[in-house]
């Protein structure tokens, strides 16, 4: 079997993330970069995958030198190879330029069975890439992945669970599928020193627009269709209040501030 | 000289040369015999087996080495903690070495004629043998009565433990019998000082005196050699080769000469740990050569079970198990690990952990050295606990879930919760402590730790310790968010790498300001950087508050104000007592305070219980057994205090939580020695 | 037509809630702004109930495509007739709910397309005739606002509640178009098996709300009430070390550093007083509620709102004023 994840570099987001706002670009120095969090959980998936039904890992991002860091990760997890796509063209691609990147790159590896992604990036919080990934490659969607039931390789076949409000859906597809996992799906591990120490000194092969035969108008800045017009900060948070009062009227003006974040589901 | 003795010396003479002399010699190339048999079962059975651990040097600091060796061995310096124990041990080791003493002697008085009897040596040592036999026979019935009446716990007997002690009562039996066969052969009329020099033998053959002496003069001879000689020699052969525990003898003497005369607290750095392609301990022979002799050296006393936190609250870690199963396995795979000419099929080596020692028995240590404080024979559990934590973790990344996040939060934050680092300083703002980017020009670094810099509870102990040091016009600034953890947790829990890329990261900073001195709040961090941090080309001079509180006091630049009446239990964190011996300054604060009176738990100073934060237990779940905090808690709460005065974060935090599980936490407070110290002051 | 706002109507195998039609509030609004229409659009076997609500709520026409294949929801059928609609109609832009099925169809048709989307907006205009789409970005630290230039139809997904909901008016009429779009079986990769209804407890380290009980709770009864809570408004039971430790839950719903650590948007935290252990498992959580006797409980220093006082009175509260304020 052989595996694909999809794997991006995001600003640590628990740490303050600090905006050139008359730039509108996010200010690098003193970020820390990681896998996205949630791409950790495809990692594992793919790993867990691997160890059940034999086959080889290809992992892939999509970034800069920096970005390299992921995917030595991932090879400190094990994955058999690593991709990053890089071409100055890319920069400022939008969810469908980079489901684009993925998808050539993807057909460029060749013979995959599977493509595991995380459900959304921390940075971008988007979650399309996967859904946008599969139909460009006319693959099975599988998005919202909470468990993995079976593959059968012999006949092509995956059955899934996928997490969707109020249940769970259970969707049998054909191979080959895209499949996006959700936060809990397993346990991800973090690599062992040896494997750290191995990936350290590998040279990670890069594919640019020509590589993957891509047309440069059609990633990157030049085909994002959508712009970034205005950036504001929320009020800071944490800045919190004790409320003070009636009994009565305190429950009022909590359970008003919490309805007004638009969280809660009727 | 009285006619009737003269006959009776003849009489003793005569058979010392016909009988005992030849029997003696027979006796003496057997011994001889045995000497060789020792060394080579010496070779093949231990040093081969030891060999195949890793290189350590333990043959520096020679007069140091003796000076304990001789203290341990002779005075029993370790074994005193325990009173029955003791006593019943240095009664059979006295015994022996005067039985041995005296007879060695009287072996050789025939050959020079001068310690023939009656001659005063012989004498002599014919009394310091009697005696020494006597004393083993005391020590001896302890010894068996705890063993096989009292049977405490920690004992486990094996067929061996039954066998040594009636080969031995055989042996000293059989020896005081045929001395006074010997007696009496002079036909009752014994010299009347002979109770002074053979007390024990000379009472005995009053007994033989109803047996005629013809049969006394057969009986002798073969009694000698059947009963007392061969059986004799026979047991110095089983001792050499039977693997019986009475090998300690040599074997936990060797192991208190060769012992580590480190600092206590320190762990031994991986070596060449950038080039390494293991890391810790997987297999067995990847232990040194000094932690193999430590397994063969143990003789199952079980001293460290006693005081074991992680077995006394009913963990599946018992330290003297985890030696004892290092050692059988050690015992049983040594064998086939062994270089052989022809190398037949190469088998896997056995990974430790998991097939010989449990992922759970790993990871319930709390380090808190009580185990290599209580050996009498400095065996320490710890740092082999330490090296298959270190296998798992760098090799498998294999370790309790929970951790995972510990491990990324130091990794990225630099603290084990994640928090961000410039949140660190916050506590101090409103005290306007500088940073050293701020005022690099000061006596002291202040390095209050993870723990001050983000638990809202532990903050409030580092302001007090600022308030003093303000009031006393101490010259001291804060590293502020450039601070990191110390990385002693991610050292405990196995983590190498963690804990090297920390260390290389604060010594940067130290380097950047030239600190030269720095002042500690937390033990951990206390420890790490005095004991560890040299290891990485860091080297300070490292105060712990209690210590620099104290000199506070002594220099008088504190007074203190009258307080109300106090009843307080200080209790010793383990990082500050067994790992450097530091007790005292925080009794002598606490006994400064006015209003204090302090009640010792009865397991304090070396014999301290664990809070049960250390070793990384503090981010690890406690699925098994009792809660360690919430033992100590009752212990303390035993004595009816007002006050748990803690000098560490850890134990604080953990105390104050074992309170709240005994519904006690608004009746008894637990505070730092500084908070205490400050409130004091008005 | 070509300057329309679509809607798309979600359903599970045929079954509405009045959230389904919500979008067609800010559609209204926004069609009004642009001078065009706001229409539904529904996918399903059987779409006639569904199609009259819509135009209830304000759809002026509903396009449908209809057939047995489209009984269950299969992201991959629906975004195949969705873009055989939006590529036939090309509206303006088209609005989906933000949540998994809307956001799998509105992600698919895109890409169908050929470009990008705009995801889980919270705000939209339109100035100048552009429309101006409003997001937060990096967990919530910014908001960002986008236009869409090149693509038509534009497609946004949009945060469920960020806009009223819009009146219902029974006597609203309206055309129902249904388009003759059919799919065989064989053309589709993936097939629907089974729907399994929600579990007891959702998701810890998925949920966006968390009730969470400490020591203060005081028992296992005092759960029973937070569980109610997080039922209520569609969360997850949280639950400090303490509170695990005493057995009054398990241990699958522990919080913090030795359990799970938790992301939600919303996190209330009951009886907690907020020792870093705690804290490290909880402490990024969008909107933190603390509710404590003690006013002096750290919890209170992380909490974006803070309630002193006895959990067991403020928290029966909130389940009324709760229930009423969502007509639940």
């Amino acid at each position: 079997m052989k595996i694909v994840v999809c794997i991006k570099q995001v600003p640590d987001t628990e740490a303050e993330v600090k905006w050139d706002i008359p730039k509108g670009t996010l200010k690098r120095d003193g970020m820390n970069p990681i896998t996205n969090p949630f791409d950790e959980f495809a990692l594992e998936e793919a790993l867990l995958t691997r160890e059940k039904y034999d086959g080889e890992i290809v992992a892939i991002t999509m970034g800069p030198e920096k970005a390299s860091d992921v995917l030595r990760n991932a090879l400190a997890l094990t994955v058999n190879s690593v991709y990053r796509c890089t071409d100055e063209a890319f920069a400022g691609s939008d969810t469908y330029a980079t489901a684009s990147v993925l998808a050539a790159a993807i057909k460029k590896i060749g013979d995959v069975d599977i493509v595991f992604c995380g459900k959304q990036s921390t940075d971008g919080n988007t979650g399309v890439v996967a859904a946008e990934l599969a139909t460009l490659l006319g693959w099975s969607p599988l998005t919202y992945v909470s468990k993995v039931r079976q593959i059968d390789a012999a006949s092509k076949k995956i059955v899934v669970e996928r997490a969707v409000e109020g249940g769970t859906e259970v969707v049998e597809a054909k191979l080959p599928a895209v499949v996006s996992v959700i936060k809990g799906i397993n346990e991800p591990r973090l690599p062992n020193l040896i494997g750290i120490k191995k990936a350290a000194k590998v040279e990670i092969p890069q594919w640019n627009a020509a590589d993957l035969n891509l047309d440069k108008s059609k990633v990157g800045s030049a085909a994002a269709s959508t712009k970034v017009v205005e950036i504001a900060v929320p009020p800071p948070r944490g800045a919190g209040e004790i409320l003070k009062g009636e009994i009565d009227e305190i429950v009022n003006i909590a359970t008003d501030r919490l309805i007004d974040l638009k969280v809660i589901k009727s | 000289m009285n006619p009737i003795y003269q006959n009776f010396w003849e009489r003793q003479n005569a058979y010392l040369l016909n009988v005992i002399y030849p029997v003696s010699m027979g006796s003496l190339l057997l011994l001889i015999g045995l000497a060789v048999l020792f060394v080579y079962t010496f070779r093949q059975q231990h040093r081969r087996l030891w060999r195949l651990g890793k290189e350590e040097d333990c043959s520096d600091r020679i007069p140091e080495r003796l000076k304990t060796f001789f203290s341990v061995a002779f005075g029993h310096a370790r074994f005193w903690r325990e009173g029955y124990p003791g006593m019943m041990h240095f009664l059979i080791f006295w015994g022996t070495l005067l039985l041995f003493l005296g007879k060695g002697i009287r072996i050789f008085s025939p050959l020079t004629g001068l310690t023939a009897p009656p001659h005063s040596l012989y004498l002599f040592a014919s009394s310091i043998a009697e005696i020494g036999g006597g004393l083993m026979l005391i020590g001896g019935v302890m010894a068996v009565i705890r063993r096989f009446i009292l049977k405490p716990p920690r004992l486990d007997s094996k067929p061996d433990d039954r066998l040594k002690y009636l080969w031995a009562f055989v042996l000293l039996l059989t020896g005081y019998l045929v001395k006074s066969y010997r007696f009496a052969l002079g036909g009752g009329s014994l010299p009347p000082d002979a109770f002074l020099w053979a007390p024990i033998s000379s009472t005995l053959s009053r007994m033989m005196l109803i047996l005629p002496s013809e049969p006394l003069n057969e009986l002798l001879v073969w009694h000698r050699i059947l009963i007392h000689a061969i059986p004799a020699i026979a047991f110095f052969g089983y001792i050499v080769m039977s693997r019986s525990s009475l090998e300690h003898i040599y074997l936990s003497a060797l192991n208190v000469f060769y012992r580590s005369l480190k600092p206590k607290g320190a762990i031994r750095p991986i070596p060449n740990f950038e080039e390494a392609e293991t890391y810790g301990v997987t297999e067995i022979k990847e232990f040194t050569w000094k932690q193999l002799l430590d397994l063969e050296a143990c003789t199952r006393c079980g001293r460290c079970q006693d005081n074991c936190p992680a077995h006394l609250s009913e963990k599946p870690l018992n330290p003297k198990k985890v030696i004892q199963d290092l050692k059988a396995h050690l015992l049983t795979q040594g064998g086939t690990l062994l270089p052989v000419e022809e190398p037949t099929e190469k088998s896997e080596p056995t990974p430790l952990v998991g097939e010989v020692i449990s992922e759970d028995t790993l990871w319930s240590c709390t380090a808190c050295l009580n185990c290599y404080e209580q050996c009498p024979v400095f065996i320490s559990g710890f740092d082999k606990i330490i090296d298959m934590r270190r296998s798992v973790v760098l090799m498998e990344s294999r370790f309790p879930n929970e951790l995972k996040e510990v491990f990324r939060a130091m990794e990225r934050k630099s603290n084990p919760w994640g928090v961000e680092k410039n949140q660190r300083a916050d506590w101090a703002q409103t005290l306007g402590v500088k940073t050293l980017a701020e005022n690099p020009d000061v006596e002291w670094l202040y390095f209050p730790g993870c723990f001050k810099g983000f638990d809202d509870r532990n903050k409030k102990v580092a302001m007090a310790v600022v308030k003093i040091l303000q009031r006393t016009g101490t010259s001291f600034g804060i590293l502020g968010p450039e601070e990191g953890c110390c990385g002693d947790p991610a050292r405990r829990m196995g983590h190498e790498y963690i804990y090297s890329m920390l260390v290389e990261k604060n010594i940067e900073t130290f380097e950047k300001y030239k600190i030269k001195k720095i002042l500690t709040t937390c033990p951990h961090c206390y420890n790490t950087l005095k004991n560890e941090y040299s290891q990485f080309g860091g080297n300070y001079e490292v105060i712990h508050q209690t210590e620099f509180l104290k000199s506070l006091l002594e220099q008088k630049k504190i007074t203190l104000k009258n307080g109300t009446p106090l009843t307080v239990t200080y209790h010793d964190s383990c990082y500050l007592g067994r790992y450097n011996q530091i007790y005292q300054p925080q009794r002598d604060i606490l006994k400064a305070i006015p209003g204090v009176t302090l009640k010792e738990m009865e397991r304090s100073f070396e014999k301290s219980f664990c809070c049960g934060g250390g070793g990384g237990r503090m981010w690890m779940e406690e699925h098994q057994g009792k809660r360690i905090n919430e033992m100590r808690a009752d212990q303390a709460l035993a004595l009816d205090p007002n006050v748990i005065a803690t000098a560490c974060p850890y134990c604080l935090t953990m105390l104050e939580d074992g309170l709240k599980a005994r519904g006690k936490e608004e009746s008894v407070k637990v505070y730092d020695l500084a908070e205490l110290l400050e409130k004091s002051m008005g | 037509m070509a300057n329309d706002v679509w809607v798309y109507i979600e359903h599970k195998e045929g079954a509405t809630t009045p959230m389904s039609y919500e979008l067609l509030g800010i559609g209204r609004t926004l069609a009004t702004e642009l001078g065009s229409n706001v229409n539904a659009f529904i996918i399903g076997e059987q779409i006639e109930q569904a199609a009259h609500e819509a135009i209830q709520y304000g759809a002026s026409k509903v396009f449908a495509v209809e057939g047995p294949l489209f009984k269950a929801f299969n992201g991959e059928a629906y975004a195949k007739a969705s873009h055989f609609l939006l590529s036939k109609y090309q509206p303006e832009i088209v609005l989906f709910r933000a949540t998994t099925q809307g956001t799998d169809v509105a992600a698919a048709s895109a890409a169908h397309l050929g470009f990008g989307l705009c995801t889980d907006s919270i705000g939209l205009r339109v100035e100048g005739g552009q429309i101006k789409m409003t997001r937060a970005a990096f967990g919530g630290n910014y908001t960002v606002t986008v236009v869409n230039e090149k693509a038509k139809p534009q497609i946004a997904t949009i945060r469920p509640k960020a806009f009223p909901m819009p009146e219902k008016d029974d006597s609203r009429k309206g055309d129902i178009v249904k388009e003759p779009f059919t799919l065989g079986e064989s053309e589709l990769h993936t097939k629907f098996l089974e729907f399994i209804q929600s579990q007891v407890t959702i998701n810890l380290v998925e949920a966006d709300i968390i009730v969470s009980g400490g020591r203060g709770t005081g028992g296992p009864e005092g759960f029973k009430l937070l569980k109610e809570l997080a039922d209520l408004l569609g969360g997850a039971l949280g639950a400090s070390r303490a509170a695990v430790d005493s057995g009054w839950v398990p241990y699958e719903h522990q919080v913090g550093q030795t359990g799970k650590t938790v992301k939600p948007k919303i996190y209330i935290a009951c009886g907690i007083s907020g020792a870093i252990q705690h804290l490290a498992g909880m402490k990024t959580s969008d909107c933190i509620v603390a509710i404590n006797k003690d006013p002096e409980a750290p919890i209170f220093k992380s909490a974006t709102i803070g309630i002193v006082g006895d959990y067991k009175v403020i928290v029966p509260k909130l389940l009324e004023t709760f229930k009423k304020k969502l007509n639940k």
